[in-house]
């Protein structure tokens, strides 16, 4: 077989991007897990450890340049390799947020969460499972998939709005909470902005399997 | 770093023609090293230097060393026989010799003076493996080898030099008279060669050399100009006349 070599590559990179969302997956699951206990010495962590997402990152970034300075990859090796090149800067920004929610729990020094957290564990787990099924389908090739989960960002803006709802009400009876309250209001920001990379990924599977480049979802935000 | 090639101060002249100038070289063993340049900048005349083939072109005058496994090929006492075993070459056309195709690669086992005929086929076998033509070829080993396609008789060539077991394979173009399938076949080749030989390889095809070198020489005006990683060569080549040629924007 010829050029059995460039596939090889692109496998490797393939893990590479599973990889990466694996760590972003963690990172977002640690840090609003942080943000419920308000555990600042895991949520200092966190922020150190986004580092190892960065240069994985960076990693992934020298093969696809390496590839594209000497295999001259033309049609789907070219849209593979511009995909994941694109994939892998979601997942490291994707990164930065969770980061974000981290900052956050500092933030808060000693004082308590303004309210239990009950919509914004969902939003994480909404966004990391689109994010999972968005790189599983990138392994796949698989548009339909893509195009679906897609859709799926509408259930976590409604779950930004919920928050959005209810901390505004929490803000108006009680003015002395507004800082914290804000607080609360970016670390769901920061999710639902995870949740509109994950359908930036999604376009890239679109654009890989049919060489079409669409705004399949248009955020609300 | 493992050179078993060390070229020094290398220079030739064909008469009074100056062609190759003060070429200096290590090349990594078990690696692949490309050297591409315009046409007529003397990258053929410098492989031939590797196997003393300028040799046999009169008025040809070498001056340096070059150093292989710390001895130099051009010392008086050099078995150029040994040493023409030892670093084989593949041409740019196929030329297979008109025999059948086991006796294309049994022909150097045979003058190298193998006789025990089971080692010679065990051998004509497993070379014709490793090159991946056996699946092609087998129900015909006796038939004659001209009747292969370009592709197909080109790696039957490469089967042919390193049935005698070289160290270094040389290759001068061996691609270009090949249509794109049959490159990348031999390119595939040549990636699994490097697991046990050295390849050099000239090609005027620099994306070739981009897709298969780990270093790459430019030669121009018979003056090596660059000579390195390929791909830091391919993505910030050190040098501007580089940088025009990989480009494309000479002259
Ligand atoms: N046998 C020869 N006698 C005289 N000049 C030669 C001979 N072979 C090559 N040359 C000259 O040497 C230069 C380098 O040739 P060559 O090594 O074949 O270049 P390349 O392989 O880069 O195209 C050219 O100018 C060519 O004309
Ligand atoms: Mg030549």
């Amino acid at each position: 077989m010829a050029r059995e070599t460039f596939r090889e590559n692109i496998k490797a990179l393939e893990k590479d991007i599973i990889c990466e969302g694996e760590m972003v997956c963690t990172a977002i699951s640690r840090s609003v897990k942080a943000l419920k206990d308000l555990d600042i010495a895991e949520a200092q962590k966190i922020v150190s450890d986004d580092i190892h997402i960065n240069k994985k990152r960076w990693e992934i970034e020298e093969k696809c340049i390496n590839l594209l300075a000497t295999q001259q990859p033309v049609a789907t090796n070219l849209r593979e390799l511009i995909a994941v090149l694109s994939i892998s800067t979601d997942l490291e920004r994707m990164g930065d947020h969770a980061e974000g929610i981290a900052k956050i729990v500092i933030m808060h020094e000693d004082k308590p969460l303004v309210k239990p957290l009950v919509d914004i564990p969902k939003m994480a787990e909404k966004a990391s499972d689109m994010l999972t099924r968005s790189l599983e389908a990138f392994v796949n090739r698989d548009e339909k998939t893509a195009r679906a989960i897609c859709d799926e960002d509408d259930e976590v803006d409604l779950l930004y709005d919920q928050v959005y709802r209810e901390l505004l009400s929490f803000m108006t009876e009680n003015p002395t909470i507004i800082t914290r309250a804000t607080y609360l209001l970016w670390a769901a920001h920061n999710l639902e902005r995870i949740a509109d990379r994950v359908t930036n990924i999604c376009e890239r599977i679109v654009f890989l399997v049919t060489g079409t480049m669409d705004e399949i979802k248009v955020s609300k935000y | 770093m493992n050179n078993n090639i060390i070229i020094k101060n290398l220079s030739l002249t064909y008469g009074n023609k100056q062609v190759l100038e003060n070429i200096n070289q290590q090349i990594e063993e078990k690696k692949i090293t490309a050297i591409i340049g315009p046409s007529g900048c003397g990258k053929s005349t410098l492989l031939r230097c590797i196997n003393r083939m300028n040799d046999l072109i009169p008025e040809t005058r070498v001056e340096g060393e070059i150093l292989f496994h710390e001895k130099n090929i051009y010392a008086h006492d050099i078995d150029v026989t040994e040493i023409r075993r030892k670093i084989g070459m593949v041409f740019q056309k196929p030329n297979p010799f008109p025999k059948s195709i086991f006796d294309n690669v049994a022909y150097g086992l045979r003058i190298n003076g193998t006789k025990d005929k089971k080692k010679v086929s065990e051998t004509v076998e497993t070379t014709l493996h490793d090159c991946g033509l056996l699946k092609e070829v087998k129900d015909r080993l006796y038939t004659s080898a001209m009747e292969l396609s370009g592709g197909q008789q080109q790696r039957l060539c490469i089967a042919r030099a390193l049935a005698i077991e070289p160290e270094i394979i040389l290759m001068d173009e061996p691609c270009s008279a090949l249509d794109p399938s049959s490159t990348f076949k031999i390119e595939e080749l040549m990636m699994k060669l490097k697991k046990r030989y050295t390849v050099i390889i000239v090609t005027h095809n620099m994306q070739q050399a981009a897709r298969v070198s780990d270093t790459t020489g430019f030669l121009y005006l018979g003056k090596l100009i660059e000579y390195g990683n390929t791909k830091k060569l391919f993505i910030k080549p050190k040098e501007k006349l580089t940088e025009n040629y990989i480009s494309g924007n000479f002259g």
